[in-house]
């Protein structure tokens, strides 16, 4: 299947006057099978899964496990050892929570990289001021890249967890995972992984990966927003408990409770019913397709532009790397990112300025801000040639204003 | 600060005037281009509005009653919208920027002018300027002005016909209503 095709199965783009939308790493337009799966749930199938006995609950929760069972089947691992959340942030807010009431301990430390997300960073921050133990933040090489040799000094004995982003949300760039998570579970020290970002361009089998943790988002994935899902390894999903509430315990007493066996003791309330179905179909619909063909297409875009930009003059793009993610940062010397991007928008371009929650990355290459321009499989070629001309025009423009 | 109130101030209500996103897009860069910034030592953490996807940088002073605000941005959009709120601070006196934040950013967002991710960083420029106003009317013994709602935190002179007065001039010692053109309500 060609991208042109594609693009066809996402009624976004039917629209007349729909931008050019390059901000696919915040988040993906649905194709129209998962659009009609989430309103095929709510017209015909809508009801409260893991209570009723009734029929129509009984269905709904058949769905709802079948879904489960698809996506762990694309994940390979069991079904049971997949919790779902919100979000991405909040599957990496409980996994760091579990990991930090299991192995954080005042003078221990937890190791990181400068170029996590801050909902990868953030509760680990947090995790350790109130345990009193250290973060200690991978620094970034002049080329913007992870110092993974400084891997081996900045672990230690009393390293208690790390926290490892997949690919970068700014640079593109893609973690060795084999060789990080590698050094890691050598030591013996759990890792979660931010997998956001690369696990829409890249097969990813947390049944291949060593590590406690992979989450990531439905919504950048071509499925709904407000589900997330926690991967995790056996013995988290048996033992952990984050949140309190209905669904995860087996038995509640006067004064404590017994918590359910397996993933429901992580899932307190009602689950995402409607948006795991919709996930599922956005799964199956990579699989249905040619998806390694779909993510060289998204790869060349990204090289057309880079090599386009770097045409132009006096722009400066962000390095990520020899096999960077579809995402090309960059800065003008003309004017601010926030500005082109404000006139960029104008022109009918959805790109976004901004730190893209990677301030410590920011800040490590000197840069208050890049403009990020990011691909999903419906972007095409004629799109990127649009931009460069917008932004060869806005140059022209700013260097010759009343001409 | 509704928007007719707001608009008193020229370059805003010129800004509100354009009827394309470009011509806003000129004009508030033309403006920051035009406007005379902070030198690069008063550009510090500590002057640094904090949540602006550019940088912002601001010095408040206080003058006579009045409140002074210069500004600072890498981003030209940035500046010349705050600029927009240097020139309110010089046509509002320190008793009108204390009631509440301007509620520009908040107008411009409304019409869909400006991003959120814009608006934030103006909005926290809005607070600061509400919050020395106030601190600086509270510095002024004797002379504070107060309004309908406001608890009055020194003894001072109650301001009853403020929310029809649109020039408030503050003299040591008392307080003197003007409106803008010779008492001419331009309401």
């Amino acid at each position: 299947m060609d991208a042109e095709t594609a693009r066809g199965d996402f009624p976004f783009f039917d629209q007349p006057n729909a931008p050019v939308y390059l901000d696919s790493a915040a988040t993906t337009h649905k194709p129209r099978c998962v659009i009609e799966r989430l309103t095929r749930f709510y017209t015909y199938e809508n009801a409260n899964v893991q209570r009723g006995g009734y029929t129509l609950a009984e269905n709904a929760t058949r769905a709802f496990a079948q879904a489960r069972a698809q996506l762990a089947a694309w994940l390979g691992i069991p079904d049971e050892r997949i919790a779902f959340t919100m979000n991405a942030t909040d599957a990496l807010n409980q996994a760091a929570a579990m990991l930090a009431a299991s192995r954080l301990r005042h003078g221990s430390n937890v190791v990181t990289t400068a170029l996590e997300h801050h909902s990868s960073l953030l509760p680990w921050m947090e995790a350790c001021r109130a345990a009193g133990a250290e973060l200690r933040v991978l620094p970034l090489d002049v080329n913007g890249q992870p110092r993974l040799q400084d891997l081996e000094t900045l672990s230690d004995a009393n390293t208690a967890a790390a926290a490892v982003t997949a690919a970068s949300n700014f640079t593109g760039w893609r973690t060795p995972l084999a060789q990080v998570l590698g050094f890691f579970r050598s030591r013996r020290i759990p890792v979660v992984v931010d997998a956001a970002q690369r696990i829409v361009h890249e097969r990813l089998s947390f049944g291949e990966l060593p590590c406690d943790f992979l989450c990531f988002s439905g919504h950048k994935l071509y499925g709904p927003m407000g589900i997330g899902v926690m991967a995790m390894a056996e013995e988290w999903a048996q033992s952990g408990v984050v949140r309190l509430g209905g669904g995860m315990v087996s038995e509640v007493g006067d004064v404590g409770y017994c918590r359910a066996k397996g993933i429901a003791g992580l899932e307190a309330g009602t689950p995402p019913v409607a948006k795991t179905l919709g996930l599922a179909s956005a799964i199956e619909y990579l699989q249905t397709h040619d998806a390694p063909a779909l993510w060289r297409h998204e790869e060349a875009l990204a090289r057309r532009l880079r090599d386009g930009l770097r045409s132009i003059g006096e722009i400066h793009l962000v390095n990520g790397g020899g096999n960077p993610l579809p995402i090309v940062s960059f800065v003008s010397d003309v004017m601010h990112p926030a500005d082109m991007e404000q006139l960029l928008s104008i022109r009918g371009f959805a790109l976004r300025c901004g730190r893209h929650c990677a301030s410590i990355a920011h800040r490590r290459l000197r840069l208050s801000a890049t403009l990020r321009a990011s691909f999903g499989l419906y972007n095409t070629q004629a799109e990127v040639d649009a931009l460069l001309d917008a932004i060869r025009e806005i140059h022209r423009r700013r260097e010759h204003p009343h001409g | 600060m509704d928007e007719g109130s707001l608009r008193q101030v020229e370059s805003i209500a010129a800004y509100m005037a354009m009827t394309c996103d470009l011509d806003r897009f000129d004009y508030a860069t033309e403006l920051a281009l035009q406007t005379q910034g902070l030198a690069k030592e008063e550009c510090g953490e500590e002057n640094r509005v904090l949540g602006c996807d550019s940088r912002l940088w601001f010095r408040l002073d206080a003058l006579q009653g009045a409140i002074r605000l210069r500004v600072e941005s890498d981003s030209l959009l940035v500046k010349g919208l705050a600029q927009m709120l240097a020139d309110a601070c010089a046509v509002f006196p320190a008793g009108i920027l204390a009631r509440r934040p301007l509620g520009l950013s908040k107008l411009l967002y409304a019409r869909g002018w400006i991003p959120l991710a814009r608006r934030r960083g103006l909005d926290e420029l809005e607070e600061r300027i509400c919050q020395f106003a106030r601190q600086h009317r509270e510095t002024q013994s004797g002379t504070a002005c107060t309004f309908p709602g406001d608890t009055p935190t020194r003894e001072g002179t109650h301001c009853a016909g403020s929310p029809q007065c649109h020039i408030y001039s503050e003299t040591e010692g008392s307080n003197q209503h003007e409106t803008r053109d010779g008492g001419q309500d331009q309401r």
